[in-house]
């Protein structure tokens, strides 16, 4: 995967509580606190270490594995789903 | 009370041209039809020979939602077809395609205005509150407006739309009944099942999103839902993403009406008394 990461413009989205709801053209995804906090981060392009300090500040580091990693895989998921995240490959 | 057609029961027959002709208010228009619902309106044309028995039975079947005006929201006029030589194997198909196509063009009308839901809705004869019961096709919508009808007021058993401030427009549509045998589904009116009118100004009090699972037994099961659980109801939307702010118009709602149900059931009759408890009894 390569960066930098930016979100794209959601049809709209629903944050409450640290959690949200994305609603896509043609389909909605609910987000956790990590992907949450990484549709915000991504507001500007950020690239892997950007969102890999912002939620290590958020909520610290995994217990276990790497940080870049377990970012990597969020930032995965994200891209797969098709929520407003998408690699400027410039 | 009978499952008869409509366009067969002794009321409607009587209805029929040769015999009695449509009402007062429909002389004069003898070949269209002015639907009004979801605070929109459509015209049916039935120009075409051999398609005055479907007026009949469609202006039967249609009566609580003939208007004399246009709305001030008015949807593309429908050219209806004839349903061939207006036998019983061919009027029950066209009037279901009749209904389909009226709704989706009340519904098409109304898009990016109202936040219209795939759901059923009765409201309580004195209060004027609603209940907007929520489910995709073939969950009990049409079997729940049906028995919920008899003691509250029908609003409608496929789509209801409610605007910014919580009104619900109503679309007292014909009901689309299941037959034992499948295939096409019979239209009846819901003066034939004896349903009670609507008032015009029914508010929206309590919404449930309803799941009836094939193996499923027992008593209801509810769950009051948090917003973002709430507001995941785009599959049963109709181009939500049109609405301006759409979840957060979702979420407003959802917080208005108190928390929103999930309820699990197996029996449309187990809904009568969480109908009471949510918006009161019925008559």
């Amino acid at each position: 995967m390569r960066g930098p990461y930016q979100r794209t413009e959601p049809i709209d989205q629903l944050v409450l509580d640290g959690e949200s709801i994305v609603l896509c053209e043609n389909h909605y995804v609910r987000l956790g606190p990590l992907g949450t906090r990484i549709v915000k981060i991504a507001e500007t392009p950020r690239t892997i270490n950007d969102l890999t300090t912002g939620l290590a500040h958020a909520f610290g580091v995994p217990a276990q594995g790497s940080a870049a990693a377990a970012t990597r895989a969020a930032v995965a998921d994200l891209v797969a789903q098709g929520v407003s995240l998408k690699a400027d490959c410039d | 009370m009978s499952d008869a057609l409509p366009w067969c029961t002794p009321r409607a027959s009587a209805l029929r041209p040769r015999q009695r002709g449509p009402p007062d208010n429909l002389r004069g228009v003898s070949a269209t039809l002015r639907i009004s619902g979801l605070g929109s309106s459509v015209e049916a044309r039935f120009s075409e020979p051999g398609s005055q028995l479907l007026l009949a039975a469609a202006t039967w079947a249609w009566l609580r939602c003939l208007g004399t005006g246009m709305a001030p929201c008015a949807a593309d006029p429908l050219e209806v077809r004839s349903p061939g030589d207006g036998r019983g194997g061919e009027m029950i198909p066209a009037l279901q395609t009749l209904t389909q196509e009226l709704t989706r063009r009340l519904i098409t009308a109304q898009v990016g205005l109202l936040l219209l839901l795939h759901a059923g809705a009765v409201s309580h004869l004195v209060t004027r509150e609603s209940l907007v019961f929520v489910a995709p096709g073939g969950a009990g919508k049409t079997t729940l407006a049906r028995l919920l009808g008899r003691s509250y007021v029908y609003l409608s058993d496929e789509t209801v739309g409610i605007d910014d401030i919580g009104r619900i427009h109503l679309y007292p549509k014909p009901l689309t009944l299941r037959t034992p045998q499948g295939g096409p589904k019979p239209e009846a009116s819901p003066d034939d099942l004896g349903l009670a009118r609507a008032d015009p100004t029914p508010t929206m009090k309590e919404v449930i999103l309803l799941t009836c699972p094939l193996d499923y037994a027992g008593l209801p099961a509810n769950e009051g839902l948090g917003t973002l659980d709430a507001v995941q109801l785009p599959p049963e939307t109709f181009s939500l993403s049109k609405l301006p702010r759409p979840l957060r118009t979702l979420a407003a709602l959802a917080e208005k009406c108190g928390p929103v149900l999930s309820c699990f059931y197996a029996e449309a009759d187990d809904l009568v008394g969480l109908t009471g408890e949510l918006i009161g009894s019925g008559s």
